[in-house]
């Protein structure tokens, strides 16, 4: 009996390839809340949530604010963007989804020039804070957060 | 049940410690550890005193006045703050390999606060970093004179790149 070689072959060719255009679709949910920490007053904005008081410790501002929330969809090597007060950009491009942990660059842009870039494998859900970026009378901290279905 | 011994020090809680976010019972057997053992005191003392640097330096560098390089004043201070500057250039050696390998040419510094938010431990030698958290982060670049600081936060271990950006002078 001639074995079907080149039927199993292609088959497992198909697979690969589905795998691929699957892994290549993967949407990726990404969300930026975007927090003003300064001394301009003595309050935590409540939609912080317990990160605030984290922040405040280590850094010892006394006035932290949520100026925005950032929210997108975008699907695998595609890039995200979203505008961060001060003229910065925050760019982001989720590069690979493996074992529950997504693989992304980001970056911070102040107009064409490079302020800040990570790359980063981020649990599923998981939160990084990228800070710094001088605005007003105080900094700008981004916290960045991926999750995929 | 949790306990210490010779082999296994408080080193991991020292942090939550001294920060009072120890569960009470957990606080205890730490006390009761530091007072049998010179090696986690000493850690202990470090600790306290490059958390004060740290914060010190921080706090002075903040809210706009991000233009005076934070790295140069405290690794001055602790070249003076013995035995936690011995303590953390030990580290430093660590941290520079990694600014340069994989950020060749690039106006990079890293410096890690492990003493002042916690722990931050090398994997693959020195061109990755995996901190104690849900997070790894394989590479950060800055702009020029700007310095990269990677730490993670204390109670929730969330990783954090912190960038102080000197002015133009």
């Amino acid at each position: 009996m001639k074995r079907p070689v080149g039927l199993i072959l292609a088959v497992m060719l198909l697979l690969l390839f589905q795998e691929r255009l699957a892994q290549a679709q993967q949407k990726v949910s990404l969300q930026a809340d975007v927090i003003f920490a300064s001394h301009e007053s003595v309050w935590i904005d409540p939609s912080i949530g317990p990160l605030a008081e984290e922040l405040r410790k280590i850094f010892g501002y006394s006035n932290y604010q949520l100026l925005t929330r950032l929210t997108g969809n975008v699907v695998l090597q595609d890039s995200w963007r979203g505008e961060l007060p001060g003229g910065f950009i925050l760019m982001v491009i989720p590069r690979e989804v493996r074992d529950s942990f997504i693989s992304l660059d980001a970056w911070i842009l102040q107009g064409r020039v490079l302020f800040l870039r990570t790359t980063i494998r981020l649990r599923n859900t998981g939160v990084i804070l990228l800070g710094g970026p001088p605005y007003s009378t105080g900094v700008l901290i981004v916290a960045l957060s991926a999750k995929t279905e | 049940m949790f306990s210490f011994n010779v082999n296994s020090h408080a080193k991991k809680w020292l942090n939550a410690y001294l920060d009072g976010e120890l569960p009470a019972r957990r606080a205890r057997m730490v006390s009761k550890h530091l007072a049998a053992c010179l090696r986690c005191r000493t850690e202990l003392e470090d600790l306290k005193t490059l958390q004060g640097i740290v914060r010190e330096e921080l706090h002075r560098c903040s809210p706009g006045a991000v233009s005076e390089a934070i790295w140069p004043r405290v690794k001055e201070r602790i070249r003076f703050a013995s035995p936690a500057g011995v303590w953390l250039r030990s580290r430093w050696k660590r941290i520079a390999v990694f600014s340069q390998a994989p950020l060749a040419g690039a106006a990079v510094a890293v410096m890690l606060l492990i003493a002042a938010v916690g722990y931050l431990v090398s994997r693959n030698g020195a061109s990755r970093w995996s901190l104690e958290s849900p997070a790894i982060v394989e590479a950060v670049e800055v702009g020029p004179r700007a310095t990269a600081l990677l730490f993670v936060t204390p109670r929730n271990k969330l990783p954090v790149v912190w960038v102080i950006a000197e002015k133009e002078p």
